[in-house]
């Protein structure tokens, strides 16, 4: 099963772009959304496995939408993409426990290339927790 | 010594006697002179140089003391001219206030009391300049800020035109008229990319961030960006880049300022054409990486030399420098632990007049 990615970014142009880059180049599934409180609603749901979202949005900006996923979903992946190319927007991204962040303007490859960099972080996150599971006790660190 | 540093003053009268003798007596008190004895030479000798203060006769022949008054405030509205009138008509004087003179005094003159008066104007002068020059940096900044949001905002749409047309690219046959096209569409958003980087590249000077910086590429960065200032101005470039040019550590974006106010200012001097030239080389045995950065222009007056690397001194007109590109330069230079100083010569004292700014750091082994 492929896995499932949610776009969220409130240009609608730039959101067809991202989903054009995703489905011709990868074989992931991909939902997008320019409403940042639908994709809360969505990623509330369950089901998608990575999260990429645009940093200033109207409503709920990118950090806040990752502070609330993160209250729900401690696991899911979350890439933050802005053109606040500066510390303090990476800083606080990362200290928001953002998997990576992406500076506008972005080459296709940097996107795909991070894409893959999280679902492969993404499988062996999971991969762990089977086996910690199937070895019944939790690891010494 | 009167001041700090000497106050340079114009006497304007057609008395000559009276010229030579207050001369020499403010020239004993510190003071540096220049004198004029009629109206016209008075105008050419304001336009040519800065005066801290203009002492003006009001009754010369050809045009009166109110004329040069008006021509010289036309020229230059700053400028600080303190009247003399030898018949105490109040009418007169109050004439020549009302066309901006900073204040009046009855002949005959006494000495300490035209001191004071210049001191006052010289003083009145120095504030005005700086609240100028404030609401100036002021304004600046405040435009920084802007240009950077702007930037920013434009790197959306651009990331979108980038996008699509790399997608497209892939879908149109290499031999249509469409891919040459869109070609053309990417090279150019490719070149918005590069103005926006380089605009907020500059914005974002005060953000210090220490980091491997290879000098040759911070040089050519900045010429990069003045490049078409300096075709229309016809400067050629004679760049003398070492290849073997150690790495320093520091803050590209601050050392990118420093030489950009350099250059800029080189620019700014060599109105009509000249060269620039900008040189590096490892100094020191290595321990130094030296930077040289040279102009053709009219080199600097020997009485600013001592003031070029202090905030808010600037030979340039109101609004177009703030006076704080070198006293940057320097600070920068100095948190990095390197030295700046500049050799110049001016007409006057050489055929090939210039100036030459030489700044080294050190490199971190």
């Amino acid at each position: 099963m492929p896995e499932k990615l949610l776009i969220v970014d409130d240009e609608p142009d730039m959101l067809r772009l991202l989903q054009m880059i995703v489905r011709e180049k990868t074989a992931y599934e991909v939902t997008t959304t320019n409403n940042p409180l639908e994709a809360l609603g969505l990623a509330r749901k369950g089901g998608f496995d990575l999260l990429i979202t645009d940093l200033k949005m109207p409503g709920l900006d990118g950090i806040e939408l990752l502070k609330t996923v993160r209250e729900f979903d401690a696991d899911i992946p979350i890439i933050i993409i802005t053109a606040f190319a500066t510390s303090e927007a990476a800083d606080a991204a990362m200290e928001k426990n953002a998997f990576d962040f992406i500076t506008k303007p972005f080459r296709k490859e940097q996107i795909l290339f991070t894409i893959e960099k999280a679902i492969k972080w993404l499988r062996t996150q999971r991969e762990n927790k089977m086996l910690r599971e199937s070895l019944g006790k939790e690891p010494s660190q | 010594m009167e001041a700090d540093t000497p106050m340079n003053i114009l006497l304007v009268d057609d008395e000559v006697d009276f010229l030579n003798v207050l001369s020499k007596r403010l020239e004993a008190r510190g003071f540096v002179i220049d004198t004029a004895t009629n109206g016209n030479t008075a105008i050419a000798s304001a336009k040519d140089k800065a005066f801290d203060v203009i002492v003006l006769d009001l009754s010369m022949p050809d045009i009166d003391g109110i004329e040069t008054l008006k021509r010289i405030k036309k020229d230059n509205p700053d400028m600080q001219v303190i009247v003399l009138t030898g018949h105490a008509t109040v009418e007169k004087s109050v004439d020549a206030m009302k066309e901006g003179a900073v204040d009046f005094l009855e002949k005959p003159v006494d000495l300490s009391k035209l001191i004071e008066k210049m001191k006052v104007a010289h003083e009145i002068a120095q504030k005005k300049k700086i609240e100028q020059q404030m609401a100036h940096t002021e304004k600046l900044a405040s435009l920084g800020t802007l240009a950077a949001g702007i930037a920013h905002e434009i790197n959306n749409p651009l990331t979108i035109i980038l996008g699509f047309t790399d997608l497209m690219l892939e879908k149109v046959p290499q031999d249509s008229e469409f891919y040459e096209l869109l070609k053309a569409v990417e090279r150019q958003g490719q070149n918005a990319k590069r103005i926006v980087e380089n605009l907020l590249g500059f914005a974002r000077y005060t953000e210090y961030r220490e980091e491997d910086v290879d000098i040759n590429k911070n040089i050519r960065s900045v010429l990069a960006v003045v490049e078409s200032v300096l075709t229309t101005n016809r400067i050629s470039v004679n760049l003398d880049l070492s290849g073997s040019l150690p790495i320093i550590r520091g803050s590209f974006g601050e050392l990118q300022q420093v030489f950009f106010n350099i250059i800029n200012n080189a620019i700014h001097e060599m109105k009509g054409g000249g060269t620039l030239t900008v040189a590096s080389r490892a100094v020191d045995e290595g321990k130094r990486v030296e930077i040289q950065i040279a102009d053709t222009g009219p080199g600097i007056k020997q009485r600013e030399r001592a003031k070029i690397f202090d905030p808010f001194f600037t030979t340039k007109k109101v609004g177009e420098g703030t006076g704080l590109g070198l006293s940057i330069a320097y600070g920068i230079i100095d948190k990095h632990g390197g030295t700046i100083s500049f050799e110049t010569r001016t007409r006057d004292e050489s055929n090939a007049p210039g100036t030459k700014f030489i700044i080294t750091l050190p490199v971190v082994k």
